[in-house]
Order: structure tokens, then C-alpha cells, then sequence
């Protein structure tokens, strides 16, 4: 049951399927910056022409490189849970056959199912390390142990480690791991034995804008997802974080994926009581459409900003909340869907992807990423130089990739977050931006700061 | 049907209940928050109660009806309830239909009639199974009702059904109470007293009953046994369909979410009613929502105690079972006097090992290291569930916590030794995790049944929510397991580690062949086929109890320590109770009796994932999660599991069994032309020199053998 609670408590999130055009505020020009990999792709397309093409490493052939994107879709359970990062992979893929390839050759996605258990996970990993140069797109919850991707040997027999370019990443080893890179970081600090305190760093950006914004006097409510460590430990950080930046602590309050919404009547009540003008549920979307749906019928007025990260920019959250989530707030790192026509990367995910979502629009980000790495190689060592160690090489020394525009600048190899984010609201029964208005941009007017905390003992029940 | 009939409080019950209680009071005091419990507080604690307790009643009302009803124990109530909230979306949300027209057609229409075909396909051949096949149909049910709605409905698509009466209620102080809730607790209240009336006031109430206690002599009475259990099914689907379509706009109503799950729940409140008493499940009903909602107003559940709320129901559930009177305990639902299939000869059993392992290093040998691994981790859980064998395959103890076992067993493996590679850390596993065997031991040497079933499913989800998340235990980290060495001889790779597993499997299905063909196997099967039976022979049905708990949680622990291995780095994560329910199913799919068996349930899904793998077709993507389903009409066709006829098929390949085979052929023949048990012959039937020839082959008996005064050509006994 705590794997059905899982889902439903932190890993959930950002599916969203509707594509609802440029809805929001569409004023003034796209700011699309030009791929930041764009001049090394010119020089690999150079060295391309007439190059004999070689089979030089496991995954690369003479006319395609197959990558494998390992997610949780196949579980009994939770049938299609990340199935969005799959469909993002193959959608990158076919955008960047379409445009030429990638390493002068064809790309391939292999993707393999870890169905939400670590035996899996390891058998995916065994797999993509012997069939694909790399992971990218990763988006497997139990991936815990490490060691079948950082011992994988390449052709030569090297224990070189399999590049893994992941969009999610929920264990601390996977964060930490040598061989493990993250489109858009969660900030931990490594190493870290998983036990104990760790330093994180947080963006202080929307709690910034509320407090300047809405009320400099916020007070409020946290739900905890509390089931499983590890959505506690994803959790807390921020939210301890925000409470240092001001907004005051009345309540904290555990809640489980699988409450029902009447669980949730004593926490609206506990709204009441405490006047709360600040809620924050850290479940997933549907933990937020219980809340917000009990917290109208038991008429609560007083929040002014109910607060949710990138796990509610989801349309289920609209869907199934209807009028109760009007004016929630949701923020995330990458540009919203409704930006379409202000930025390319976006424009080509939602031409490629016919079901985009949140992890789908992260893939692709991975899959740009992935690209602008090899086409480096290429234009660097030309185009037979694609190898596992020169990928990680490559990885370990991108430090301002933004997928064109698509997330903000992001220090891929010291891994470490950005403070920008987009502030959307729901309004209307849509997704609208409200910080920053511009479509194509972000906020990033916070700053990262450090917290250091036992985030599984802060929490106290 | 009552074997012991002792009504009077035990001094065990009293000092259970005061235990019980201790412990609570303990841990209130521990965790309490310091909020004051005023007048007001009271008032809303009663408030948040009430429409919980409705939902857990509603759930659990289906339950105890089809088991009054059906005497089958349906883990997939919440999963029809599921589907019929599906419905309910499709014609109200998808077309928009009134739900004062869906409503009726799905409650009075369709979950009948899906009640009637559920009957018609499944549950009918259900009677007279073993339990432990009944509740796992039920189990395969549940996975494979998540699987079709998977396959209708897009889960990227959100749906969500509406309260009735758009939300609308009135206020009790500052707490709203709304219409849908009024109408939940109503129905579920309406529910109670109607199924009371008809179970217990009604001709056909009792036919009902009478039919699941003992259908020939209810036929004898009247009773139409087929119809009514057709009768029973339609009206166990109408309650799951209702309370799925009131439930569901408070609940996840996805696959896999709150909505299906909420069975788990509703066992403990079931419980309380003995599972026949709908009254005392709506008070169980009450006591474990009034509790829910008290720990959340005014308990800190934080640290160690973080995953306490989430096994109050398997909690409540295990006390009850302590509390329960033993009197009422003791009634034989399920008659299955079939024998199981028997066990294969030491030397059999340890040729066909043999050659297993041979198959799986030359396997290894061929295979990528990701179809290794998969075969490898196949091993292992084939390995947990070898534990159940001698437990539930032969003295019929039906356990549904092999992984808890395991689970120990990693534990230890890992804090004793088994992170410095040493060997004699397994055997620490095995040895850490029987005397928990034994504790478990101790309730079923009381329990029965279904009973004992639930209780082993509720231990298991207290060791994985409560036990397994401690600080001495994973502590909700995962934690190194590495592989062990033998003399120098290091088993991290692949290859060596399946080989190694297969050869502990192995060994171990050899010592359980000779267990079985012993003194000691033969008082397990006496077990199995009568308690009763077996105490009147001399059998100490407590003690062979204690020991074969102990001896399956040692196995099991050892199993854990390779599963643990299998890792590397291992979580509770893989402890599951959900889990291992998959396991015991795939067990019985294989045959629940027979160490191919659990041979067969290590490689059941590992099978699914190779063909997808292989032939990777939307249809065989629906198939992955079908499978389970589809395995439950598997498990009718084949009780005794799918080795056997696989086992009586590939040996008909061999030249030595070609003549037998057609002997098989004829009794086969004979039975389907249902001719008279061999035992009739002479009695009421002749006994031919054919009927002497096939015997005599059967039996080993040269045909020169002299037959005294017998005579060949025919016998008739007046």
C-alpha cells in the first residue's frame, strides 16, 4: 500500500495533457534564446560531412546511437505512471531525426519499464547498460542502488558508469551519484549517507513574491506527504525554508496518499480556527484538489495564497478540482505549456509530443541536453569520439544549459538548482501566469540560499 | 458449522484486551500532541468521525455480505466498486447522462448482471476449493479489474465524480456537514438494517447462509444452491457498485488508489462483526475512523511513529482476532477433501533440481546480464515463497506474509554480518526470523481460516508500515546487503548469483521432499485434512503449528537474506504486504503443494515480462496487467496448480511414461464419461480383465504374477 501511497503522496505530478495553446497573458515578445548548444551543433554538423562513421561504443552504431529511458509505466498497480517522460523521449528523438540527428547519426529511444520496484529498476539499468550509450529521461522512483549504472563497462571493458540524465530523481544516491545528472537539480548537498542532516538549497523566489506580493504577513498551514521518507525529505526543506523567509507556522499536519477528502475536514477546520492565510499541501495534485475541495465546503475565506510546486501544474488539478482550486498557485522551472509560440524548444516538444505533460516537457529538456553534449564531442574529437566517458566528461562540464530558453540556466555538472520559476495561478479554470506576466521568461528576482536539516526528523507528525 | 463451543471469557481474552489496551494508552501517551480536549474539540472529533466511519462501513458492508452469502472473502470488492465509479463517470461526466438516471442502471442493471456473469465464470467453481485458491482469485481479481479499467480509461486524463447535491449540507457548530455525507452515513445505516432483515428475517436471507454452511443439505430443504449463489453475487456487486459511486468523490478513485484500497481498511471493521454481523461491523466501523480522525486532531506521529496511522485498520484487525472468543472462531468454511498434489520422491524431486540448475547456469551462460538478473530475481522470490510449501501447501495454514519473513531476514542479513560478505549471516537471517514465526504462531494455534489468513495479511502490513520503518530496522533508508563470498569465491556478478540462488533452491527443494515423504510431513498433511482428526490420532495440533510457523519463517528469513543479496541495497519498499499477496497468487498458480510450484511462481511474471519484452504489441501491454486476472481462471481450471498437468504433459514425452500414458488416457476417458470410481469395482459394477490389466500396470504388477483364486475373467460381489 505505501507504493500506492507513493504516487499519490510526492512522485505524482505534472501530467497535464490538454494542450491549451498560449492561454495567459501572451503581452509582449518571446524572449527565445537561441540553443545554447547551437554553434557546437554547427561544427558537428562540419565534421559530420564525409566522416567514416564507427561503432565505437556500446549503444552507437555506425548510422544511429540508441538511448534507453528507464521509468515507471508498467507497474500492475500503477499502470502509465511516468509514461509522459517516454512519450517526451520519443518525441525529442523524433524532433532531432527530423532535424538531422544527433552525433551525425539516427537516435533511437529504448525504453525500459522499472515498474515502481527497485528489482526492476536494477534489471532496467542491467538492460540500458547493455543496450544504450546513456539514460536520459530517467524518471524511476526506486532507483536506490546505483551500482549496476556506475560499474557498467563501455566497450572496452572500462567500468566507465552509464550516463544518466534523469528527470526525476527521488533517492539520495542517485543524486549523489557520480554518474547521475538532473535536468532541473533539487539542491541536496552530496555526498550524503542518507541518514542525518543534509544542507539543501532553496530558491527563495515565490515565497519572496507572496510576501511582497500578497501579504507580508503570511501564516499558515503545511500538509506533509507522510508516507514514505522520502516524500518527507522532499518536502520539508522548502517548507522549513519558507517558514525562515516569514511566513509563520500555525500548523503542520501529516497526510497520506490515500486519505480520503474527509481527512482533510479537520485541517480545513484547523484553517478556520488559526485564520490561516497561507496553506501548502506537498501531496500530489490530488492531495491538493481534497484539500482545496473540503476547504470550500466548510466555507474557508481567510488563505490568500494556497501553494503548490510543480506536482499540481497538472490539468487533473483542474479537472477534478473544478471552481475549488481557482487561484491556487502552482510554480515549477520550466516554461509553462501555455507559453506556446514563445519559446522554440516548447513549440517543438508540443509539435512532437502528442500527450505532452510536465515529465514529458522535462524528457525533452534531457533529450536537448543529451544532444548538446554529444554534438560537442563531435565537433570536438569528431563524430567517432562518442563514448560513455566522454559523455560523462561533457556532462561534468555543461554549467549553463537552459534548453534554449525552455528552463532556466541551470549548472548541470555541479549540480546545483536555479532560483528562477514561473508563478502560475489558476484562473478561470486555467493555468495563467503571474510571475513573471512575459511569456518565455522567468522570475528569477530570489536568490538560492542553504538550509541544513534532518529532513525526515523535522518533521513531527 | 461449530467445532468448540466454549462462549465463556477466557482469562487469555482478558489479559489480550488488557494488553491491548496498555499498549494504546502508552502509546497515546507518547505521541500526544498537548492539545486540550474541550467540549468543542469533542463535539468536531464526533463530526470528522461520523462520515468516515460511513465510508468504512459501506466498504465493508459488501464484504461481509458476500461472505455471509458466497463464503467467499472478496479482495476485489473495492475493485468492482472501482469500476462502477468508472461508469458512473463515463454516463454522468463522459455523456453526460442525470446521475438519477446512471445511478439506477449501474446499481440495479449492469453490476448484477456483472455479478451474475462474475458468478457464472468464477466464483461458482469456487465451492469447495482450497481457501487459500479462493483468496486468491480474489486477489487475481483485483489486479486484473485495475488492468481492464487501465485498458478502457486513459489515467492521464483526470476524473473526478461530484458530490450529490453540489456539496450543499448544513452546519453542526463550525463543521459543514454535506448532503452527500448525510446520504453515505444514511445509505450505509438503511444498508445495515435492511441485509440484517433479510440475511436473518427472510426465507431467502437464510437460504443464503444455508447454502454457504452446507449447499446439499440446503438442496435437500428446498434451496436452489445455484441460484442463490447467482443471487448472492448480483447483490454483492450492487453493494460494491454503490458504495463505489458514493465513495468515490472523496476518494482517489483511480486504479490502484484510495477507492479500490479501501478493502484493506474495511477488513478490520469486518472483523469486528465476525464477518456476519453487520451491526457490530458498522460499530467497527465507528472505532476505527473515531480513532483515525483522534490521532490526527490530537496525537504528533512524527520520527519513529510516522507510519503508525497507515496500519491502524491491520492494527485493529490483528487485536481483534486476539479478542475474538475462540468459539467463534472455529468453523470450517471451505471443505476441500481433494488430497493436494502430492510431492515427487527425494531422488525424483533431486534429479529434477539437478537439472534445473543446470538450465539456469547454461541460461546464464547465454543470456544477457539483464535477462540474468531477471532470472535471478525470480530465484529469489521463488525462494520466499518455497517457505509457504510446507505451511499452506501442506498443513493448510494459509499465510499472507511471506515477505514479512523475508523482510526480517534482510534485516538481519544486513545488520549481522551480512554486510561484511560473511556466509554464516544467512543462516543468522533464517534464525532471527523463525522465533517471529513462532510469536505469529501463537494466534494461529487458535485461528483458522479465513481468520488466520487475514491476520498473517495483517501482520504483514504492520511489520511493513510499522516494524521495518523503526530506526533498528531500515529506518525508511535502504541499506547495504552486498553479496556474500565462499571460500574466496565472490558471487557479485550476474551470472554467479544465479547460479548460487538456484543451487540454495535446490537444496532446499530436496530437504523439503524428504521432509514431506517423513513422519513429520505426513502430520503436516494430516494437518491440513482435519485439526480434529489429527488430535484424536495424537497429533499435538498446537505444537506441529508452532513448528511449521517457525520452520516457514525460517526459511523465508533465509529467503530474505538472498532476496536482500539480490539488491544489494535494500528498502522496506520490497516488503510490501500488496506485494507479497502477488507472490502467494503466483504460488497458487503454480500449485501451492509442490516445490515446482514454487519454482513456477518465481518465473510466472518473469514469463509476462519476457513476452512483452519479446513481442512488444499493445495487446500483450494490456496482457502485463491482465495477467494476474487471467491467472485467476488459471487457478479454477487447475486448483492443485499449473505444474501438475505441465509436469503429467512433459512426462508423457518420455518414452518410460508412453504406456502409462495411455493408461492415464483411459482413466481420463472413464472419468469424463463419468464411469464409477475404481473403488466401485466389484460392487456394483464388473471387474473385467481390462479393469484387472490396468491395474496391474499401474500398480507395478507383472502380468505372470499368479493370481490365486481370483478370477480373471470377471467378478461380480452380490
Amino acid at each position: 500500500m505505501a507504493v500506492g501511497a507513493l504516487f499519490a503522496a510526492g512522485c505524482g505530478g505534472g501530467t497535464k495533457i490538454d494542450d491549451q495553446s498560449s492561454g495567459g497573458n501572451s503581452n509582449g515578445s518571446a524572449t527565445t534564446t537561441a540553443a545554447s548548444g547551437a554553434t557546437t551543433t554547427a561544427k558537428a554538423d562540419d565534421k559530420c560531412a564525409g566522416a567514416s562513421l564507427e561503432a565505437g561504443e556500446i549503444g552507437v552504431a555506425a548510422d544511429t546511437i540508441t538511448i534507453g529511458v528507464v521509468a515507471d509505466t508498467g507497474s500492475p498497480i500503477r499502470p502509465g505512471l511516468f509514461q509522459g517522460s517516454v512519450d517526451g523521449m520519443k518525441a525529442w528523438a523524433d524532433y532531432a531525426n527530423a532535424n538531422g540527428g544527433v552525433g551525425c547519426r539516427k537516435v533511437v529511444v529504448q525504453d525500459y519499464d522499472s515498474k515502481l520496484s527497485p528489482a526492476d529498476t536494477k534489471t532496467a539499468l542491467l538492460s540500458a547498460c547493455t543496450d544504450s550509450l546513456a539514460m536520459v529521461g530517467t524518471t524511476a522512483t526506486f532507483l536506490n542502488d546505483v551500482a549496476p549504472m556506475e560499474s557498467c563497462t563501455d566497450k572496452t571493458g572500462a567500468a566507465t558508469g552509464l550516463p544518466d540524465i534523469a528527470v526525476l530523481q527521488t533517492e539520495a544516491a542517485q543524486q549523489c551519484s557520480k554518474v547521475s545528472y538532473v535536468v532541473l537539480p533539487t539542491g541536496g548537498a552530496c555526498p550524503y549517507s542518507g541518514t542525518g542532516e543534509r544542507a539543501f538549497n532553496v530558491s527563495t523566489t515565490p515565497f519572496d513574491y507572496y510576501l511582497k506580493n500578497v501579504d507580508q504577513d503570511l501564516h499558515g498551514v503545511w500538509v506533509i506527504p507522510k508516507d514514505l521518507p522520502s516524500t518527507i525529505s522532499s518536502s520539508m526543506p522548502g517548507f522549513r525554508f519558507s517558514q525562515q523567509l516569514g511566513i509563520k507556522l500555525d500548523a503542520e499536519v501529516g497526510a497520506s496518499g490515500l486519505d480520503t477528502q474527509t481527512a482533510y475536514t479537520s485541517i480545513a477546520q484547523t484553517i478556520i480556527d488559526k485564520k490561516a492565510t497561507y496553506a501548502r499541501n506537498g501531496l500530489d495534485y490530488k492531495g491538493t484538489v481534497f484539500l482545496r475541495k473540503e476547504a470550500q465546503i466548510q466555507g474557508v475565506s481567510t488563505v490568500k495564497v494556497w501553494d503548490c510546486s510543480v506536482q499540481c501544474y497538472d490539468q487533473r488539478l483542474i479537472t477534478e478540482g473544478g471552481t475549488a482550486v481557482e487561484d491556487q498557485y502552482v510554480w515549477m522551472s520550466f516554461l509553462p505549456l501555455e507559453d506556446k509560440g514563445a519559446n522554440d524548444t516548447l513549440d517543438n516538444f508540443l509539435k512532437y509530443d502528442t500527450k505532452p505533460d510536465g515529465f514529458g516537457a522535462q524528457a525533452f529538456a534531457a533529450g536537448i541536453l543529451f544532444a548538446q553534449v554529444v554534438d560537442k564531442i563531435v565537433a570536438d574529437k569528431g563524430p567517432n569520439a562518442i563514448t560513455r566517458a566522454n559523455i560523462l566528461a561533457g556532462l561534468a562540464e555543461v554549467h549553463d544549459f537552459d534548453a534554449g530558453g525552455f528552463i532556466p540556466k541551470i549548472d548541470i555538472g555541479a549540480k546545483t538548482g536555479s532560483a528562477c520559476v514561473v508563478i502560475m495561478q489558476v484562473k478561470g479554470g486555467k493555468f495563467v501566469r503571474v510571475a513573471p506576466t512575459k511569456p518565455g521568461t522567468f522570475d528569477c528576482d530570489g536568490k538560492i540560499q542553504p538550509i541544513t536539516l534532518d529532513p525526515v526528523a523535522a518533521f513531527k507528525g | 458449522m461449530l467445532l468448540v463451543t466454549r462462549p465463556d471469557v477466557s482469562r487469555r481474552q482478558v489479559i489480550s484486551a488488557v494488553v491491548a489496551v496498555a499498549l494504546g494508552v502508552a502509546f497515546v501517551v507518547t505521541t500526544w500532541a498537548g492539545r486540550p480536549i474541550g467540549g468543542t474539540a469533542l463535539v468536531n472529533l464526533v463530526l470528522f468521525t461520523l462520515p468516515l466511519a460511513g465510508i468504512y462501513a459501506m466498504s465493508a458492508t459488501g464484504l461481509v455480505v458476500v461472505y455471509s452469502t458466497t463464503g467467499v472473502f472478496n479482495f476485489a470488492q473495492g475493485a468492482i466498486g472501482m469500476m462502477a465509479a468508472y461508469l458512473m463517470w463515463q454516463f454522468t461526466v463522459g455523456w453526460g447522462w442525470s446521475p438519477w438516471i446512471a445511478i439506477p442502471i449501474i446499481v440495479l442493471v449492469i453490476a448484477p448482471l456483472f455479478g451474475i456473469a462474475l458468478d457464472r465464470v468464477i466464483m461458482r467453481h469456487l465451492q469447495g476449493k482450497a481457501l487459500v485458491v479462493q483468496l486468491m482469485v480474489t486477489v487475481g481479481l483485483l489486479f486484473g479489474f485495475i488492468g481492464l479499467v487501465n485498458t478502457i480509461w486513459d489515467q492521464r486524463i483526470g476524473r473526478s465524480l461530484p458530490f450529490l447535491l453540489a456539496g450543499q449540507g448544513f452546519r453542526v457548530g463550525a463543521v459543514l456537514m454535506t448532503w452527500h455525507r448525510v446520504i453515505t452515513i444514511g445509505v450505509s445505516i438503511v444498508l445495515v438494517i435492511g441485509l440484517r432483515v433479510l440475511l436473518q428475517r427472510t426465507r431467502f436471507g437464510v437460504a443464503m447462509r444455508a447454502v454457504v454452511d452446507n449447499p446439499s443439505l440446503a438442496e435437500l430443504n428446498g434451496a436452489r444452491p445455484a441460484m442463490i449463489s447467482m443471487c448472492s453475487w448480483a447483490l454483492g456487486s450492487s453493494l460494491a457498485a454503490i458504495a463505489g459511486i458514493l465513495l468515490a468523490p472523496e476518494t482517489d478513485m483511480s486504479p490502484g488508489g484510495s477507492l479500490t484500497l479501501l478493502v484493506v481498511a474495511a477488513f478490520a471493521a469486518a472483523a469486528v462483526g465476525k464477518l456476519r454481523s453487520l451491526p457490530m461491523t458498522y460499530l467497527g466501523a465507528l472505532v476505527l475512523a473515531g480513532f483515525s480522525q483522534f490521532s490526527q486532531s490530537f496525537l504528533e506521529l512524527g520520527g519513529r511513529w510516522r507510519e503508525v496511522p497507515t496500519a491502524y485498520p491491520s492494527l485493529m484487525l490483528f487485536v481483534v482476532l486476539l479478542l475474538l472468543p475462540e468459539s467463534q472462531l472455529q468453523f470450517g468454511r471451505t471443505a476441500d477433501n481433494r488430497r493436494p498434489a502430492r510431492m515427487r520422491s527425494v531422488p525424483v524431486t533431486a534429479a529434477g533440481m539437478a537439472v534445473m540448475v543446470a538450465v539456469m547456469w547454461g541460461l546464464g551462460g547465454v543470456m544477457d546480464a539483464a535477462n540474468v538478473n531477471r532470472f535471478g530475481y525470480a530465484m529469489c522470490t521463488g525462494l520466499v515463497v518455497l517457505s509457504l510449501v510446507p505451511l499452506t501447501g501442506w498443513a493448510g495454514q494459509v499465510s499472507l506474509a511471506p515477505l514479512a519473513f523475508a523482510g526480517v531476514g534482510a534485516i538481519a542479513y544486513s545488520k549481522l554480518g551480512g554486510a561484511d560478505h560473511h556466509v554464516w549471516a544467512i543462516l543468522v537471517a533464517g534464525l532471527v526470523a523463525a522465533p517471529i514465526g513462532a510469536i505469529l504462531a501463537l494466534p494461529a494455534i487458535r485461528l483458522q481460516g479465513l481468520y488466520l489468513a487475514l491476520s498473517t495479511f495483517a501482520f504483514a502490513t504492520v511489520c511493513a508500515s510499522v516494524l521495518f520503518s523503526q530506526p533498528f530496522a531500515f529506518n525508511g533508508q535502504s541499506i547495504a546487503t552486498p553479496r556474500i563470498e565462499l571460500v574466496g569465491i565472490s558471487f557479485a556478478g550476474q551470472h554467479a548469483f544465479l547460479v548460487l540462488v538456484s543451487v540454495v533452491f535446490a537444496i532446499g527443494a530436496v530437504a523439503l521432499a524428504a521432509i514431506y515423504h517423513s513422519r513429520w510431513g505426513r502430520r503436516l498433511v494430516a494437518l491440513r485434512d482435519s485439526e480434529v482428526a489429527s488430535a484424536t490420532i495424537g497429533v499435538s495440533v498446537a505444537e506441529t503449528k508452532l513448528i511449521v510457523f517457525t520452520f516457514s519463517a525460517f526459511v523465508a528469513g533465509i529467503a530474505g537474506a538472498f532476496l536482500a543479496q539480490f539488491n544489494e541495497q535494500t528498502d522496506a519498499s520490497q516488503f510490501q504486504a500488496l506485494l507479497g499477496l502477488t507472490l502467494v497468487l503466483g504460488l497458487v498458480i503454480g500449485g501451492v503443494a509442490t516445490t515446482s510450484g514454487a519454482l513456477y511462481a518465481g518465473l510466472f511474471l518473469l514469463g509476462i515480462t519476457l513476452l512483452k519484452q519479446v513481442w512488444d504489441v499493445p495487446l500483450l501491454r494490456s496482457i502485463e496487467y491482465l495477467g494476474p486476472g487471467l491467472a485467476a481462471l488459471g487457478i479454477i481450471a487447475n486448483p492443485n496448480g499449473a505444474v501438475v498437468p505441465l509436469g503429467a504433459a512433459l512426462s508423457r514425452l518420455m518414452p518410460a511414461r508412453w504406456r502409462a500414458a495411455a493408461d492415464d488416457d483411459e482413466v481420463a476417458r472413464r472419468a469424463a464419461g463419468h464411469a464409477p470410481e475404481v473403488g466401485d469395482l466389484g460392487l456394483t459394477r464388473e471387474f473385467t480383465e481390462a479393469d484387472v490389466a490396468l491395474l496391474d500396470r499401474a500398480l507395478g504388477i507383472a502380468a505372470d504374477v499368479p493370481r490365486g483364486s481370483v478370477r480373471r475373467d470377471s467378478v461380480r460381489v452380490p
